[in-house]
């Protein structure tokens, strides 16, 4: 048990590494040994660590520990969820930009993998240049995509980056349009899995208004 | 051996960015403020302290009420609300001076939400009363004194980000309030009050003046060389004043490094301020960030004769008096 977990940590770490370094063949020959398992540990902590990168809303909702540990769990969950959406959009849009019928369950494992840099996402943590380095790892993974499709779609290098590109945007654009619309799907998650209000800065500052001195 | 190097410090940053907002977000979450909103502190919150240390005694009679208070919020160099940075003192001594009408505080240390040193009370008090007393010593060690002033850069930077600057800001706005009480504001009376921010301090001004509006206070903001981001507290500031050198380039940094004060985002609270001319940019003179020829320095006089140092007081008093707010104790000498 213990040297197949060893094992199994060192093709987590050796696939994180070749997807940081863009390498989409050095990532494929880790997934050989544990094949789902690997995937889906590298959407799991890169879901984590962008829940770790959004401290300040755990921390401003005095969320308790185990709610911590649980709002920590369910976004590693919510990972998987966003990978197995880019995916079915990724097989969706292959099939209507270059024919052909891709399935989903050679897609998935690829995805996922693409969120490796997702695993830096607690670095947004950091003041300042914390929301820069979230666009960072979100083109990062959109570079890391393209690459993971030239041999999961088995196309060439401008067809893979037009249908990462196209998936990438229409994830981007659900993903705005739960975030933005009254529908607020993250928030009302977030606040049924942390149970608090899911209170932000600019609620703080609201709650102070002009003038009435308490 | 270069590349190791710059490894380690840039690793050295990113775990100081890291831990950085650590202490705002503890405070937060240790509940002091009961509701997500400020309030005047009592004369015993205003003369506690955080933590174990014991509360000072309430005096019997706090000083009088002045008709205009200034906040004095120091640079990234200080490390204590007791002590400011030597080369500070001689400036802030003659505002005090030559200020009529306006009480001058200083003792904030504007990057600490519990307005608690470096040097005190803290896991590594005794790494900051090293790194204080290297300052002023004259060996090899003195550049490691840095660290002070890069540990209150990342809580510059935490006051500015959007995520935590409500809470640090609304922290310290919290300080300056029990601040004014114990040097005898009355709140029912609303003087009004200038937070005179120099360098990094700048932005700690701008973010508290959100909270402190909402206490009714008339607050401004005096940016004295300032590195501040278009802070949304600027809105609420009646007057902001950005003093500067002609040849200081650090405070040129704010613009660079807060993007929002670029004149592309028109709707930017830096930018809606220039627009509504509650935004004033005074080019004080031929002086420095720092060191000789610095706001705070004695020497080399200017072409009139001034000290350095005298011409950002003439400066900061001029503006103070033209608002209105405070008189000047030196005009009539000078007839």
């Amino acid at each position: 048990m213990g040297s197949w977990l060893g094992e199994y940590v060192n093709a987590l770490m050796g696939t994180v590494g070749c997807g940081l370094a863009v390498d989409s063949s050095c990532a494929a020959q880790h997934l050989a040994q544990f094949a789902w398992a690997v995937p889906v540990g590298v959407g799991v902590v890169a879901g984590i660590s962008l829940m770790v990168g959004q401290w300040a809303l755990l921390a401003i909702n005095r969320v308790g520990r185990w709610r911590t540990l649980l709002t920590l769990v369910a976004s590693g969950l919510g990972t998987l969820l966003a990978a197995a959406i880019e995916a079915a959009l990724v097989t969706g849009l292959g099939w209507l930009l270059l024919g052909g019928s891709p399935r989903i369950g050679a897609v998935l494992p690829s995805v996922l993998i693409a969120f490796a840099p997702y695993w830096l996402g607690f670095l947004v943590v950091l003041p300042y240049t914390g929301p820069g380095v979230a666009r960072i790892v979100k083109v990062w993974h959109l570079l890391l995509l393209w690459q993971l499709l030239r041999p999961a779609l088995g196309v060439g290098s401008t067809a893979a980056l037009a249908v990462a590109a196209a998936a990438w945007l229409a994830a981007e654009a659900i993903d705005v349009a739960i975030e933005r619309s009254p529908i607020r799907l993250r928030e009302r998650v977030f606040c049924l899995v942390s149970g608090s209000p899911g209170l932000t800065g600019r609620d703080l500052m609201a709650s102070a208004k002009m003038g009435e001195p308490r | 051996m270069i590349g190791q190097i710059v490894a380690i410090i840039v690793a050295g940053l990113v775990i100081a960015g890291l831990i950085a907002p650590r202490e705002a977000l503890s405070w937060w979450r240790r509940g002091e403020m009961d509701e997500p909103t400020i309030r005047w502190p009592s004369l015993d919150e205003a003369f506690g302290h955080p933590g174990d240390q014991p509360d000072d005694a309430v005096p019997a009679a706090l000083p009088a009420e002045q008709g205009h208070y200034l906040v004095y919020l120091s640079g990234l160099g200080i490390s204590g609300p007791d002590e400011l940075p030597v080369v500070e003192i001689p400036l802030v001594e003659r505002l005090a001076e030559r200020i009529g009408r306006t009480r001058v505080i200083w003792q904030i240390y504007p990057y600490s939400v519990a307005n608690t040193a470096l040097t005190q009370g803290r896991r590594f008090s005794r790494v900051w009363q090293a790194l204080a007393r290297w300052k002023f010593e004259k060996n090899r060690l003195r550049a490691l004194a840095f660290g002070i002033n890069l540990r209150n850069a990342f809580q510059m930077f935490v006051s500015s980000d959007r995520r935590y600057g409500p809470v640090f800001n609304l922290a310290i706005a919290d300080q300056i309030a029990a601040a004014l009480i114990r040097n005898g504001y009355a709140p029912e009376h609303r003087r009004p009050v200038t937070l005179l921010g120099w360098s990094g301090g700048a932005q700690i001004a701008a973010g508290a003046a959100w909270y402190l509006a909402a206490l009714g206070i008339p607050v401004r903001v005096m940016s004295m060389a300032g590195i501040l981001s278009a802070d949304p507290g600027l809105d609420r500031a009646q007057q902001i004043w950005h003093l500067r050198g002609d040849t200081d380039k650090v405070q040129s940094l704010g613009v660079l490094f807060f993007a929002r004060r670029w004149p592309v985002f028109r709707d930017s609270p830096w930018n809606r301020a220039r627009r509504d001319g509650r935004l004033e940019i005074i080019r004080i003179g031929p002086l420095k960030h720092a060191g000789k020829g610095g706001y705070f320095s004695a020497a080399p006089l200017l072409p009139d004769g001034r000290e350095p140092r005298e011409a950002t007081v003439d400066q900061i008093v001029r503006v103070l008096v033209e608002a209105g707010l405070a008189t000047d104790r030196a005009a009539p000498e000078r007839g």
